[in-house]
């Protein structure tokens, strides 16, 4: 079907006034004919065309005369198809070709811009990660009086689990374990408070900075004071190996983290304080408990106190665990027994030869005493 | 539709437009760029076209208003002058488009639409504003340079210093690149400020103007004397 339709476009000619003119084209049998508005009328036959894909827009075909005189140009979107119908099979792959090339040279750019956003998104991301991973890596270089702030504010932001005892024999039998344990902690410059809470609850814990709370529970419970004071061991060197520390930062978000790599700590105290109301601040990891007992076993070795003792918690906990089942808090939050037990025992096998000391508890006393104050 | 009654005088370096308008007929021009008129025609500002070709103005560089003039109360004589000294051109539409660099649009009659041409990738890396504005339809067309105008016909490829580029017709094809031979180092600053070395290397059959000076160099050379606001 030739003639049947006709398309706005233009024609190149020197014969044209300004050597341009646009015009009316149409699909004959032999070949595009273009008709200028003056009334001048042109033709290339289709097997003298060449073909191109161009202009400003991208979408123009162009025909030309192989001497490239003459050039008829077409911007209508149905031209190419209609091309295609009536020009023939080679003509419909010329256009194809030209058009994929173009094609290839957006798709060159629509890569590029995808490569960059990636790029961008990646450095982002990366960024990110990064600042966060410097700030957690940078604990070293954190001061101690961060622990001690981070501590003091999850202590304040949090209700003792039960009536503080002040009673003096009690309060001074575990500041005296505390004290035996104290001089030979690895890290200097915590400062171990005791409070003692009347709760049935066998539980202890260590906050950053060394605020230790300790439940009458525990001290009705343990057989002994080497037991407790193993128990005191491991708490304190949740502290001294800084786990509360490690665990803010890993809570932190990017803000904490930029203001800590410029020294400021508000943002970690005021998020430990927020974890402190939980007791998210000091339930830890799994790799954290065992570093803690191979800590407390090494302190317990270094202030003459036989590092079995808190193996011998481990069995009587073991033991009894049916028993406890109201009172279960501290396993809770530190499972697995019998692997803490060999623990334990394995950490002991490597240390050297030691004289061990009991502690000079009136352990009686303190038993009785606990019963006098009516400790749950 | 017959075309505007126009002469173009004190060119190449002031160029000023007249047009003798018969009665109804209509112009539009960029604001500011009327120089003087009769009192038989009618002057209204608008959004041409609505806000989004209006937006789309703004975006190429022009003003989002464009100033319409009628010869309602019959026929009068209207002037324009462009707001840099240099050259005005003539352009008549019959159907095809051209575009036109920022800034460099001065006034058209009816029969004329105006929109801005995201050149994608191409338009955007290029801080020299290579985003351009599509004159298409039946009518005239008149732009202004900054210097003189040369108009050159390209027959297969030509390269211009984007900042250089006053309009070129539909049928070229165009893509901003970097001058080969910049240093790598300056071509990402180049890419992502525009400046020196920044290209459009045209191709294909058609019409490029080019004017004779570039703004920029002006500008901050004007830069440091610009009145200021003091806080005190
Ligand atoms: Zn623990």
């Amino acid at each position: 079907m030739y003639g049947a339709e006709e398309f706005a476009g233009g024609v190149f000619h020197q014969s044209i006034e300004g050597g341009r003119a646009t015009a009316t084209i149409e699909l004959t049998a032999s070949g595009v004919k273009a008709v200028t508005s003056t009334g001048q009328t042109f033709e290339i036959r289709y097997q003298d065309c060449a073909l191109d894909v161009g202009g400003a827009s991208g979408r123009m075909v162009f025909l030309r005369t192989m001497d490239r005189r003459l050039t008829i140009f077409c911007e209508d979107r149905r031209f190419p198809k209609a091309l295609e119908m009536d020009a023939g099979p080679e003509f419909a792959e010329q256009l194809a070709t030209v058009q994929k090339s173009r094609w290839r040279e957006g798709f060159q750019w629509r890569m590029w811009l995808a490569v960059g956003t990636a790029v961008c998104l990646l450095c982002l991301v990366g960024g990110y990660y990064a600042l966060l991973w410097t700030a957690k890596s940078s604990i070293g270089a954190i001061p101690v009086s961060a622990d001690i702030q981070i501590g003091k504010a999850a202590f304040d932001a949090r209700t003792l689990e039960g009536p503080q005892v002040t009673d003096r024999v009690v309060v001074d039998a575990v500041k005296a374990m505390v004290a035996r344990l104290e001089p030979h902690a690895e890290l200097k410059g915590l400062t171990f408070d005791v409070y003692v809470v009347n709760s049935s609850d066998i539980n202890a814990y260590c906050l950053p900075g060394g605020k230790i709370v300790v439940f009458t529970g525990l001290l009705k419970t343990a057989q002994s004071a080497e037991q407790v004071t193993g128990v005191l061991s491991h708490e304190m060197s949740h502290a001294i190996k800084r786990h509360g520390l490690r665990h803010v930062m890993e809570s932190m978000g990017i803000v904490v983290a930029v203001e800590l790599l410029v020294g400021d700590v508000g943002g970690l105290v005021s998020l430990a304080a927020d974890l402190g109301k939980s007791a998210a601040l000091t339930s830890y990891s799994r790799d954290a408990e065992t570093e803690a007992d191979v800590t407390g076993v090494k302190m317990l070795h270094a202030a003459a106190i036989d590092p079995l003792e808190l193996a011998g918690f481990f069995e009587l906990l073991k033991q009894q665990q049916p028993e406890f089942t109201a009172a279960i808090q501290w396993l809770s939050t530190h499972p697995q027994h019998d692997e803490r037990i060999a623990t334990v025992r394995g950490e002991v096998a490597k240390l050297p030869p030691q004289e061990y000391r009991g502690m000079e508890i009136d352990w009686e006393k303190l038993q009785q005493r606990l019963q006098e104050i009516g400790a749950e | 539709m017959s075309g505007l009654d126009f002469e173009i005088s004190q060119r190449p370096d002031f160029a000023l437009v007249s047009v003798q308008m018969q009665p109804g007929q209509v112009v539009y021009s960029e604001p500011a760029a009327m120089a003087s008129m009769t009192p038989s025609l009618t002057m209204k500002a608008g959004l041409k076209g609505g806000w989004k070709k209006a937006l789309g103005r703004v975006f190429a560089g022009e003003s989002m208003i464009v100033n319409t003039f009628t010869a309602e109360n019959g026929p009068g004589e209207i002037t324009f002058a462009p707001g840099t000294p240099g050259d005005v051109m003539h352009y008549r539409l019959d159907g095809n488009s051209i575009y036109l660099q920022r800034g460099a649009f001065l006034i058209h009659s009816e029969g004329i639409e105006l929109s801005a041409k995201w050149g994608g990738a191409k338009g955007f890396f290029s801080g020299n504003g290579l985003v351009l504005l599509k004159a298409e339809g039946t009518g005239d067309l008149f732009f202004n340079s900054y210097g003189a105008i040369l108009e050159v016909d390209v027959t297969d490829d030509y390269v211009v210093d984007t900042g250089y580029i006053v309009a070129f017709e539909d049928t070229l094809d165009y893509k901003v690149v970097v001058l080969p031979g910049s240093r790598p180092s300056k071509t990402i600053k180049n890419f992502l400020f525009g400046g020196e070395g920044l290209v459009c290397r045209f191709s294909g059959q058609g019409k490029v103007w080019i004017q004779t000076r570039y703004v920029h160099p002006l500008l901050a050379w004007v830069y440091p004397f610009r009145p200021t606001k003091s806080n005190d």
